[in-house]
């Protein structure tokens, strides 16, 4: 009797996010593409990493499930291996309306991932920035460490809402770095999605005067990293500026 | 002919949940903003999302609560939209953070849920259970958005 009912609210039809470009229909095959600025400590030992991250509300990902994100976090440095704790931003292709959402996810090494949890669509304005933190928190309940999540708004990093415990380091192999990343599901050569960001407005992580920082032990300072950068495979996901305290990336294709 | 039956069916099982739910105390706060049509499908028994870390759950709403939005009310004030084939419950949902803390606890809420896999935001292998079940909670009263979430 009280078994849920389908709905028929929905309309079919859905706006494009800009007006230069139509989403395209997603390939039948997942081509996952990152640009990102890696800090890889010799010891692989991170407590910590955290950016502020500015949104873009330009792009275009394919539907129906096309995804384009700006984030900050903490993974493993295994190979093969996929424990993550990470958030940001997200442009959310598979919802209705491809709506601009914050973001977090996590991956617990042993076959267990969150998907992206998201909130407040279409509720921050382009260019907003937002301070994003992974970090690692003791957890009496497993006991074990954990990569928390944490978004700590807009003003300074001295409030910070816990977003979730985030994964036990168990997961995570003994061996981690830290890095801020722009991602896609569906990139590399056919280079479908649009990461978001323009040349002219870029989607910024960090800046001079509040840098990318990570922490290298618990209860260590926070400090500005050595990064390495990484570039995609998809030639039009392009970084005007990746040093130490700042990442920008943009898709050239991108005018707005 | 079927439809109409179906709308049929429809309509005496949201006149029993109303009777059902005209005969207890609602929350003042609620029956203050309810309405005729607010009735809908309810949750019967506690959803977990997340098991086994079981910090997200959507669980049947408090006896008598009505909400202030109707389901469609609510979904078109959150600006977002739902698939054809996806389904509407009420609920009370909580979202544990960590710590004591919740995103969100114990909120009424209107869940959708549709069958839909989660793009990951990461490099990922064989070895990785990817959700297929998406949950959008929108708050019944005031057609906020809470969160969108994966049922494992």
């Amino acid at each position: 009797m009280l078994a849920a009912f389908a709905l028929a609210v929905a309309a079919l039809t859905r706006s494009p996010t800009q007006a230069n470009a139509t989403p395209p229909t997603c390939p039948a095959s997942l081509a996952r593409d990152d640009t990102g600025n890696d800090w890889l400590p010799s010891d692989l030992v991170v407590a910590a990493f955290r950016s502020p991250i500015e949104l873009r509300t330009d792009g275009v990902v394919c539907t129906d499930d096309g995804s384009a994100s700006a984030w900050v976090g903490v993974q493993t440095a295994v190979a093969g291996e996929h424990a993550i704790s990470q958030a940001g931003w997200v442009h959310a292709g598979y919802l209705l309306n491809n709506p601009y959402c914050r973001f977090w996810e996590w991956n617990s090494g042993t076959g267990y991932d969150t998907g992206p949890v998201i909130d407040r669509c279409n509720t921050d304005a382009n260019g907003s920035t937002r301070l994003f933190k992974v970090q690692k928190v003791w957890d009496p309940g497993i006991p074990d460490y954990d990569y928390a999540i944490y978004d700590c708004g807009t003003s300074g990093w001295l409030t910070c809402s816990l977003l979730d415990m985030g994964p036990p380091l168990g997961g995570f192999q003994g061996a981690v770095f830290g890095l801020v990343d722009a991602e896609v599901n569906f990139g590399q050569s056919a280079c479908t999605n649009r990461v978001m960001g323009s040349s002219s407005d870029s989607d910024k992580f960090g800046g001079a005067s509040d840098p990318i920082e990570g922490q290298h032990n618990v209860g260590d300072a926070w400090s500005v990293q050595t990064l390495t950068y990484g570039a995609a495979t998809c030639s039009n996901y392009a970084s005007g500026t990746h040093t130490n305290d700042t990442f920008k990336e943009y898709d050239d294709r991108n005018t707005s | 002919m079927r439809r109409v039956l179906a709308l049929a069916s429809l309509s005496l099982g949201v006149l029993a949940v109303a009777g059902i739910v005209g005969a207890r105390a609602a929350p003042k706060a609620h029956v203050m903003k309810a309405r005729a049509d607010q009735s809908g499908p309810k949750v019967g028994a506690t959803i977990f999302l997340d098991p086994p870390y079981d910090r997200m759950q959507f669980a049947p709403p408090p006896p008598g609560v009505q909400p202030a939005l109707t389901s469609s009310e609510a979904l078109t004030a959150s600006g977002l939209e739902a698939p054809s084939n996806a389904t509407v419950q009420l609920g009370s949902y909580t979202a544990a953070a960590g710590e004591g803390t919740y995103r969100w606890q114990n909120q009424l809420a209107w869940g959708f849920s549709w069958p839909q896999c989660a793009p990951l935001q990461h490099d990922y292998g064989p070895e990785t259970h990817v959700p297929c079940t998406l949950w959008l909670f929108i708050d019944a009263d005031t057609g906020q958005m809470l969160e969108q979430a994966w049922q494992q």
